[in-house]
């Protein structure tokens, strides 16, 4: 009897590790997985303020176009310290940089790259390229822009991403979401709140557009 | 006669330009602060002028439609119509000479301002400017007749 339940407990014990071996097999024989979902998370642009929002503010700029510059200095920082910050809308920046500007393409780089950091580095380095544009799109010299606005740590690890390939698709990404929405200039405004978007190109006046969202936001 | 017909269309075609412009910027609740941001890329007035303007053009422009179907003063009216259509295509002009990416905002949102739509606006333009030209030879009972 004693020997009987023995040889039953080994038989277990044999089909089980029997068992194990094939799936260690198996999955040593499958391809690595990617940690896709992590790329992918890592290159949505990200979106300053509240992502539940009702409201959602998406803008196609490109760092050296002069009318991108007037938008976000004089109407964006506004927008982001009044609605997104608060949590009352959610905004987002596109990169599209286009090819008439020389240095656009090097400028989206160093956004995304700092982008990576965080929304407030991201913040600052748009805050440097935007209002240093007239020097750097003459002389070409972004980084020491770039430099002034993050922390000596904060910059070597741009530095390091600069060489990545996941920026520059990343910014491939948002030029092509730019080409299927016919997107033909910067900036261009997309606001989205109730289930319909509504497009505009161009400067728009800070008391303007916030009478615009405050009536976005009652409804 | 083939003239009476030509002046009929014209101002037919004007008055329908003008029912749908208006309509447009109004309709549906809310457009009309889509207007104001429209009117805000054009960076040609102040912010309370936007406002006045964006508030005040549609019910204009509806009203302008209403009298031109009726026929009710039409070298005056008419006149103002080539007189408005003038300061639309200036407007447009200048925004557009001047490199700014702005929407146009004369049917609603999302179209900007290109040679296409100064070329439509330039034929409604030339519309008005014949039936004011028309209404102007005429004597009064006559115009007021057409």
């Amino acid at each position: 009897m004693f020997l009987k339940r023995k040889r039953l407990v080994m038989s277990i014990i044999r089909r089980v590790a029997g068992l194990a071996i094939v799936v260690l097999l198996a999955a040593s024989l499958l391809p690595a997985q990617k940690p896709a979902s992590k790329s992918a998370e890592e290159l949505r642009p990200q979106c300053l303020g509240n992502p539940n929002a009702a409201v959602s503010i998406e803008v196609f700029s490109d760092h050296q176009c002069p009318a991108c510059r007037q938008l976000y200095l004089e109407t964006m920082r506004s927008v982001l310290a009044d609605y997104g910050m608060p949590g009352k809308v959610c905004l987002t920046y596109y990169e599209f940089p286009l090819r008439a500007h020389k240095y656009s393409r090097d400028a989206a780089r160093y956004s995304q790259a700092a982008s990576r950091l965080g929304p407030m580095q991201w913040i600052q380095v748009a805050d440097a390229l935007y209002y240093y544009q007239p020097q750097w799109s003459e002389s070409g010299e972004i980084e020491p822009v770039v430099a002034k606005a993050l922390s000596e740590k904060d910059m070597s690890q741009v530095r390091q991403w600069l060489k990545d390939p996941k920026l520059e698709a990343a910014i491939e990404r948002d030029l092509n979401e730019g080409t299927r929405r016919a997107v033909r200039s910067t900036p261009t405004i997309f606001v989205t709140a109730n289930g319909s978007t509504e497009r505009f190109t161009g400067v728009l006046q800070y008391p303007i557009f916030r009478r615009y969202l405050d009536n976005l936001l009652t409804r | 006669m083939a003239a009476r017909v030509l002046q009929w269309i014209c101002r037919l075609a004007l008055a329908g330009v003008f029912l749908l412009a208006g309509f447009s910027k109004v309709y549906p609740a809310g457009r009309a602060f889509s207007f104001e941001m429209t009117l805000s890329t054009y960076q040609l007035l102040p912010v309370w002028g936007v406002i006045v303007v964006a508030r005040t053009l549609p019910w204009l422009e509806m009203g302008l439609a209403l009298v031109l179907l009726l026929g009710w003063k039409p070298r005056y009216v008419v006149t103002f119509t080539a007189l408005l259509l003038t300061l639309f295509m200036a407007a447009m002009g200048i925004t557009y000479a001047r490199g700014i990416e702005a929407n146009c905002g004369c049917f609603g949102l999302g179209e900007p301002i290109s040679p296409a739509t100064l070329a439509r606006d330039s034929v409604f333009l030339l519309m008005a400017i014949y039936l004011a030209a028309v209404a102007w030879q005429r004597p009064p009972a006559a115009a007021a007749a057409a």
